[in-house]
């Protein structure tokens, strides 16, 4: 019985100083942790407005597609949106103002060169600027699988973008 | 619904643990030469990853998160799948011995079995809810018993089959998992 | 004492290696080995980790009980390992990005704890130390053996970039974009190469013995 309690102790022990480590590793490590997580949204939430200023904003919605909101200065809101496209993640951002696509830029695909890459080009997000909440976002023929699926996540950011409100 | 079978047959088929995120390899070279023992394993691994899954989900949600020490989850996640393994061992001692016996060193290697850790793990970072992650945590263990089951019934021939001397044993079963994970890619735009 | 310590440490290269000989940890070398940086970021890491484990377990062996020991070492690695991982999340992100889960799951890798069991709790500080160090760059030497071959044959390029500022080292390419056999970088192209090399480590090791034997 005493064997039992001091092994017990002993692990006890050697636990309480694994977490104080622990603890105190964290709390060196965490602020420059969050400091690059925001930094590296940044990076990406300028390639739509260069000079905004963002703030994110907690929100909840049914599709599971859209991973982030932020809240831009002029009024826009962001959606970072992910998606499956033909064989790979698509990772990007599509900015709602006055309930009308006011921007789009791709994070990250993975895709055909020459079909599903061609999101990531200018024309694409020129093509789906302008877009209403009551019109049909624009697909790339040829290429219906991943626009298609960029699509859906626009569509899902409207109903989400009506619900918080915004313009 | 349907999100549930999509999660369970992506989980099973498309991103097998084994063959397409590479976990759960030592005890899969160690264990499958026989097809009886990988079916024991099988269920074993299966028995531990759901128990130690809802534990440590548990853990993080009403004890880790609220009080704000999740770094805590990598020596929590690991204490709980051992002591889980550990029960599970007297558990399987007391009511089959004949498994126990024939299991041998690889039932506590569970604990090491590095799908364990990774399902416990995944379930917090992809945000699942219960349902979620009670589905998560049954079917990953099941593609990893059926990869299992299929590669000792190859491997059962194999170890009768003419095989260069250097290739005996683990290389050549590498071989066979390189090509069980062509298979198993084709299947990916089934969801 | 020297001699033995030097073979010790020989032993993690071919004889002993802890990925194609022993087979330990051998989920991460599949998963990572796409690139050469993620070959050194891991293998280091693991290094660094397995030294400390080893060293703190030697120490403490004489006070350790028999009973917990398993639990005290598992609690010693994720420290090391989570304490690891915070670090590498704060000053080499694009480590973290690339490697992912696989960081926190060195605490299963089985040459650790392997290592701590078998070794670093029946042997001095020193000698304990000089295992970690010799298996744990015998992993690494796995691992870039691997991610060579993978990266080379599947994307023809070889490059390397400090992972603490980003900046490029050097970029070599090899083979033509081309002429690349792209399977390497997925799991078909893993699983063989693993063999193959294994199957050259087993036909190595199995020469040395015969010519031990004459």
């Amino acid at each position: 019985m005493k064997r039992i309690i001091y092994l017990a102790c002993f692990l006890a022990a050697i636990s309480a100083i694994a977490g104080g480590i622990l603890a105190f590793v964290n709390d060196m490590t965490y602020e420059r942790i969050n400091e690059m997580a925001i930094a590296s949204e940044k990076e990406n939430l300028v390639k739509i407005y260069p000079s905004g200023a963002f703030e994110e904003v907690t929100f909840s919605e049914d599709s599971g597609l859209i991973e982030k909101v932020f809240k831009v200065d002029n009024g826009a809101y962001i959606y970072k949106i992910s998606v499956y496209g033909y064989k790979d993640y698509v990772s990007y951002l599509v900015a709602i103002k006055d309930d009308t696509i006011d921007g789009f830029a791709v994070i990250s695909v993975n895709d055909t060169p020459g079909y599903g890459m061609r999101i990531d080009e200018p024309e694409y997000a020129d093509l789906l600027k302008g877009t209403a909440v009551n019109e049909d976002v624009p697909l790339i023929s040829g290429v219906t699988i991943t626009t298609g699926n960029v699509a859906k996540g626009i569509t899902a950011a409207f109903t989400l973008n009506d619900s918080l409100g915004g313009n | 619904m349907e999100n549930l079978l999509t999660l369970a047959i992506s989980a099973i088929l498309i991103n097998n643990i084994v063959l397409s995120q590479f976990l759960g390899i030592c005890p899969f070279l160690g264990v499958s030469r026989k097809k009886d023992s990988a079916i024991g394993m099988g269920l074993a691994v299966i028995f531990v990853i759901v128990g130690a899954s809802i534990l440590s989900y548990l853990l993080y949600h009403l004890v880790l998160d609220p009080l704000d020490i999740e770094y805590m989850n990598l020596i929590s996640f690991i204490l709980v799948i051992a002591s889980f393994v550990q029960f599970t061992e007297m558990f399987i001692k007391k009511y089959s011995p004949s498994l126990y016996k024939s299991l041998g060193i690889y039932l506590p290697l569970i604990t090491t079995n590095c799908a364990v850790l990774y399902v416990a793990l995944a379930n917090i970072t992809s945000g699942y809810n219960f349902v979620e992650m009670i589905t998560y945590s049954i079917a990953v263990p099941v593609g990893f018993m059926l990869v299992l089951i299929i590669f000792s019934y190859i491997r059962e021939r194999l170890d009768i089959a003419p095989v260069p001397k250097a290739f005996k044993g683990n290389p050549v079963a590498l071989i066979v998992a390189a090509l069980m994970a062509i298979a198993f890619s084709g299947l990916a735009g089934l969801v | 004492m020297a001699k033995e310590m030097w073979e010790n440490f020989k032993s993690g290269f071919v004889k002993e290696n802890p990925v194609f000989a022993l087979y330990l940890g051998i989920c991460s070398v599949l998963a990572i080995t796409t690139t050469l940086n993620n070959a050194l970021g891991m293998g280091i890491t693991v290094t660094i980790v397995l030294i400390l484990a080893n060293t703190i377990v030697s120490l403490l062996r004489k006070i350790t009980p028999n009973e917990i020991r398993i639990p005290v070492y598992i609690v010693i690695i994720s420290t090391l390992v989570k304490s690891s991982e915070l670090l590498i999340k704060a000053y080499a992100p694009t480590l973290d990005t690339a490697l992912g889960v696989f960081i926190p799951l060195i605490v299963v890798n089985c040459i650790i704890l392997g290592r701590a069991e078998a070794y670093a709790s029946k042997h001095s500080v020193i000698e304990s130390a000089v295992d970690g160090l010799g298996k744990g760059l015998g992993y690494t030497f796995g691992l870039i053996i691997m991610s060579v071959i993978r990266q080379v044959l599947g994307t023809g390029v070889l490059n390397l970039t400090n992972p603490f500022t980003g900046n490029m080292i050097f970029e070599i390419q090899i083979i033509p974009a081309d002429y690349v056999i792209s399977v390497f970088t997925q799991a078909v192209g893993a699983f063989l190469t693993f063999a193959l090399i294994a199957a050259a480590v087993s036909a190595l090791n199995a020469r040395k013995q015969t010519k031990g034997a004459k």
